[in-house]
């Protein structure tokens, strides 16, 4: 995700859950004419501002 | 100085198929200048990190300067990474280009607070400029070509000309990006012999502009056209005296995009260059001092290549040369079937006969065509739309239209700016039909701008619908037609006309289900 002309600290992307990776799935192909529930994140979390 | 530059996500429910050249280049600028750089590159992997994950390796380091670029398609990206940005470095310099900042920086950089600095068109050149100008303390109005904040105010500079000689840049640091990662999308670019079979594919971009003046097109600021419809047509020409004249199109030289190229095989092995400019046929004579080269160095036998290119310039000698050099596509702009909007509401200069005749020469040398599309233009009706389907059956094609979206900076955006902010607005739509004196000016404006900012946050790929700019159709009509048009289904189009009241040509009687029905009927009744 980042590379540099100098050594910088790699962070390690977090592993996701079944249930995250289903959604990105979901994200990205569409799921045809089935209910399928989008998303169990909060929009307003999404970015963590007050976590940084 | 540490030196950050983050590509947001682009169209995240498709195949990254382009590495941020732009980016990549003001990367190299600033190694050249010295820096400690870096390059985030949200847009390389599938899924796109979280914007936790991105927040968490942009604070391993305190950035001086962070640089933001992107198309408007990627805005409501942008405003995210803005967000994270400025909460992780407060102090940093935030600097942003692209277009979706080019043509109305005080407005963008109204919106969002966190920006610095915008510049305006070319970037290179001015990057530069930006660095040299932090280190000694950031006198910004002696910048050209940048808009800034100076206390509550956000003031232009003086404009700045296009680069003369594209020779001078620097190569992009592919040292910065995961190249790998891109490879793994390689098959995703365009249907054509080679580039889905294509293992390490690669794009470049070898030219800036185009000689014709599409409505709904823009080149970031970087041509003649951009600049007219930014500075107006009287600063330019006041440009050409003072600096010389600023082009229209410019390309690097064919020697420089060869040792481009060259680097690019012997580095990481590509198999498959695509060179993704607007308009590469459009100087014959360069295309042909191109194809001698890469053929004098054996590049012929070791990449495939791809172009985009312009219909009347697609002629017979110049297909074989390029076919010799290992073209397996040229991609054009078809946009319509019809000229009455090829050369009515579109401007392209280009006709039908056009665009036939390309397709015809591209088959018989051996190089695929590969023809874009798109429905929604201002004046664009039913019959313009039946001309379309017509040209994707006679020449047994498969294609979805985009739909005319007025991306900021084009010429539909200017012309047709109320209208679009009307779509994201309910009360400036209502006062288009009921005026009211009682609404002051001030008032419109704050709703104006609110619906401006949803419109930005509403881009994105022209494949989907953002907004109209169509005189006859609504939202609902554009949708339908463009999936009947997918389908090439001409009796549901003609049916759709009757319902809808338009009057479809006499020419299209004998295959509407409806005016056959009628005529059927009416001569059973008549016996």
């Amino acid at each position: 995700m980042i590379k540099g002309n100098f050594e910088i600290k790699k962070v390690e992307q977090e592993s996701r859950s079944d249930q995250e990776k289903f959604e990105d799935l979901i994200e990205k192909s569409g799921i045809g004419s089935h209910m399928v529930f989008r998303t169990s994140k909060n929009d307003d979390d999404e970015l963590f501002l007050d976590d940084l | 100085m540490k030196v950050l530059l983050i590509h947001p996500p682009v169209r995240v429910d498709h195949d990254p198929l382009d590495m941020p050249q732009g980016l990549m280049i003001l990367a190299s600028i600033a190694i050249q200048e010295g820096h400690q750089t870096a390059l985030m590159d949200l847009n390389s992997q599938r899924p796109v990190p979280t914007w936790q994950d991105a927040a968490k390796q942009m604070a391993v380091e305190k950035w001086d300067i962070i640089a933001i670029g992107g198309l408007s398609s990627m805005y409501n990206d942008i405003v995210k990474v803005l967000k994270i940005a400025r909460k992780l470095n407060p102090d940093a310099l935030i600097v942003c280009g692209g277009g979706f900042i080019t043509y109305m920086p005080d407005k963008i950089m109204k919106f969002c607070p966190e920006i610095d600095i915008a510049g305006i068109g070319e970037g290179e050149e001015l990057f530069r400029d930006v660095l040299r100008t932090k280190e000694k303390g950031g006198n910004w109005a002696n910048v050209q070509g940048i808009c800034y904040r100076d206390d509550d105010q956000i003031l232009f500079t003086a404009p700045r000309p296009l680069i003369p000689d594209l020779d001078v840049l620097p190569l992009p640091a592919y040292d910065l990006v995961d190249v790998e990662a891109y490879f793994k999308f390689s098959g995703s670019l365009w249907t054509a012999p080679g580039s889905w079979q294509s293992k390490r594919r690669m794009n470049m971009v070898t030219e800036r502009g185009c000689p014709r003046q599409c409505t709904f097109c823009t080149h970031n600021g970087m041509n003649r056209w951009d600049q007219e419809m930014i500075l107006g047509k009287e600063r330019v020409r006041q440009m050409d005296k003072e600096v010389g004249f600023q082009a229209v199109v410019r390309f690097f030289s064919p020697r420089y995009v060869i040792d481009h190229a060259l680097h690019l095989y012997e580095k990481y092995n590509i198999d498959y260059l695509c060179l993704m400019d607007e308009n590469n046929t459009a100087s014959p004579g360069r295309m042909h001092e191109f194809c001698d080269l890469w053929i004098k160095e054996g590049l012929h036998k070791k990449i495939r290549l791809a172009t985009g290119g312009d219909a009347p310039s697609i002629k017979p000698d110049l297909v074989k040369h390029m076919k010799e050099a290992n073209f397996s596509l040229i991609g054009i702009g078809g946009e319509s079937g019809s000229d009455r909007i090829l050369l009515g509401d579109i401007g392209k200069g280009v006709t039908r006969a056009h665009n036939q005749k390309a397709i015809e020469v591209l088959q018989q040398g051996g190089i695929t065509p590969s023809m874009t599309f798109m429905v929604g233009n201002p004046n664009e009706d039913i019959n313009d739309v039946l001309e379309t389907v017509d040209f994707f059956i006679q020449n047994n094609a498969i294609v979805d239209p985009f739909i005319c979206t007025p991306f900021p900076g084009t010429r539909i955006f200017f012309d047709n700016q109320d209208f679009i902010l009307q779509q994201y607005d309910e009360r400036l739509a209502l006062l288009e039909k009921s005026p009211n004196p009682n609404i002051s000016d001030e008032i419109i404006k704050k709703w104006k701008d609110e619906a401006l900012q949803k419109f930005l946050l509403s881009l994105n790929n022209a494949t989907d619908y953002s907004c109209t700019v169509s005189k006859k159709f609504d939202y609902a009509d554009l949708l339908a037609v463009k999936h009947f048009m997918h389908e090439q289904d001409t009796d549901k189009l003609l049916k759709l006309a009757h319902m809808r009241g338009w009057n479809h040509d006499k020419k299209w009687d004998n295959i509407c289900p409806v005016c056959i029905a009628e005529k059927e009927v009416s001569l059973v009744v008549s016996r």
